[in-house]
């Protein structure tokens, strides 16, 4: 987490490689689609105060031009009163974050105002269109160029981060989102990268009340249980540390009916007492240290 | 009978207080949990079914200790927003994470009409 001169605490949004810094107030409201296409927005309790819409699309020539164009008319239609929808150059946004996109800044006002930044990545073929919100009457310029700017879809290391209400981690950028239970409470991310590699991380609040319900010895059991596949063989089971905090590292070999194809499951689920949360991380497919690896990325205190 | 529910907008909503019902039993339990007690409003051929099947007047809620806790906040004083705030620092959930499960138990606890809310401004029926 960063603090501006205004003294608001940022903290990273990231969702399908979609990164940017935002205050902490802002939160994950809505999202749809995956990493081909699809948005995110936030609000901050009671306004929307983030909104990103990403598409993979073709190269080609006027493209921020033409879909800056088609936004105006969606949102001209769409307003019922004055409106006004200018885009221009992109000058806030620092020369080392313009590499490998091309981008545009545009800006509009209706009944709420707008400040946002539309950019095509070269790398990830990813046309984003990111905006801040505004009451018409309190736009804060410097806010929303100091989001826009930390505005990146993808990384350089092979990695993609996720951060959501948060939970931050990093996990390979081959792995995609198949599904995302975001429950108060428990917030679930399953990832794949083919049919038998999968990574399923998990945070839940309030371990206190769930360790009084089962110690974190039996944790490894209960989660092996809800993967719904028959274990095969004896549960492996050791206690270890992540980030100081005591954890249980586990391995099981599981399988679908008797014939079918086995897999190794490894894990690592660990409490951390002081954010009262429980982080499951578990990888199937043969990968054992992929736990590990994410759990070094997990944010906690 | 068959009222409609009044449409909140969102401020309305967090800025609602929300009031315990005098007419419910609230019984505190060593468990820390909450054991609540109250009379069924049936309507219609809903309270002639019930006479026909001697289906009890009475009903009973066990609320957990969470549950519990956040009931025991509700003082006539606070509203929804504080409540929502209340959440998120004592179980140390996100902002979103607690107005998500609070709306929900406070639904819940409306339909039972085990707490009524006081909202403040001007309500547009629907």
């Amino acid at each position: 987490m960063t603090k501006s001169n205004a003294s608001t605490t940022f903290t990273p949004f990231a969702w399908h490689g979609i990164e940017c810094e935002v205050p902490e107030a802002w939160e994950l409201a809505r999202y749809d689609g995956g990493y081909d296409a699809g948005y995110a927005s936030l609000d901050d309790g009671v306004d929307t105060r983030f909104h990103c819409r990403w598409n993979r699309v073709r190269k080609r020539p006027k493209l921020l031009e033409g879909a800056l164009k088609r936004y105006e008319r969606s949102l001209r239609k769409a307003a019922k009163g004055t409106f006004q929808f200018e885009a221009g150059h992109a000058a806030f946004v620092p020369k080392p974050q313009r590499e490998g996109r091309d981008l545009a800044a545009f800006r509009w006002e209706a009944d709420t105002a707008a400040q946002g930044l539309a950019w095509y990545s070269h790398a990830t073929g990813r046309l984003v269109m990111a905006e801040v919100l505004f009451r018409e009457s309190g736009v804060d310029k410097a806010l929303a160029r100091r989001v826009l700017k930390s505005g990146r879809d993808h990384r350089d290391d092979g990695r993609r981060l996720w951060a959501v209400y948060g939970f931050t981690f990093l996990a390979p950028d081959h792995y995609t989102l198949e599904q995302a239970e975001l429950a108060p409470g428990r917030l679930r991310f399953e990832l794949r990268a083919a049919s038998h590699l999968w990574l399923r991380v998990e945070r839940w609040a309030m371990a206190s009340q769930c360790l009084h319900k089962a110690s974190l010895e039996q944790w490894p059991r209960e989660l092996v249980k809800l993967l719904g596949l028959a274990p095969r063989g004896a549960l492996e089971q050791h206690e270890t540390r992540v980030h100081t905090h005591r954890a249980c590292r586990f391995k099981q070999t599981v399988g679908r009916g008797r014939l079918g194809r086995r897999q190794r499951v490894a894990g690592l689920v660990w409490t951390c007492p002081e954010d009262d949360k429980i982080v499951v991380v578990m990888a199937g497919g043969g990968v054992v240290d992929l736990p590990e690896d994410i759990a070094a990325t997990v944010v906690c205190r | 009978m068959l009222r409609r529910r009044p449409k909140l907008s969102r401020l309305q909503i967090l800025g609602a207080v929300p009031h315990l019902n005098p007419a419910v039993r609230w019984n505190e339990l060593d468990s820390g949990q909450t054991l609540v007690v109250y009379e069924k409003r049936p309507f219609g051929p809903v309270r002639w079914l019930r006479k026909l099947f001697a289906v009890p007047e009475v009903a009973e809620l066990l609320l957990d200790e969470v549950g519990a806790k956040v009931l025991g906040q509700i003082d006539g004083r606070r509203t929804v927003r504080e409540l929502i705030a209340y959440v998120a620092e004592e179980f140390r959930l996100s902002r979103r994470e607690s107005e998500v499960a609070l709306l929900k138990y406070m639904d819940m606890l409306g339909r039972r009409n085990l707490v009524g809310f006081e909202v403040r401004g001007t309500v547009e029926a629907r």
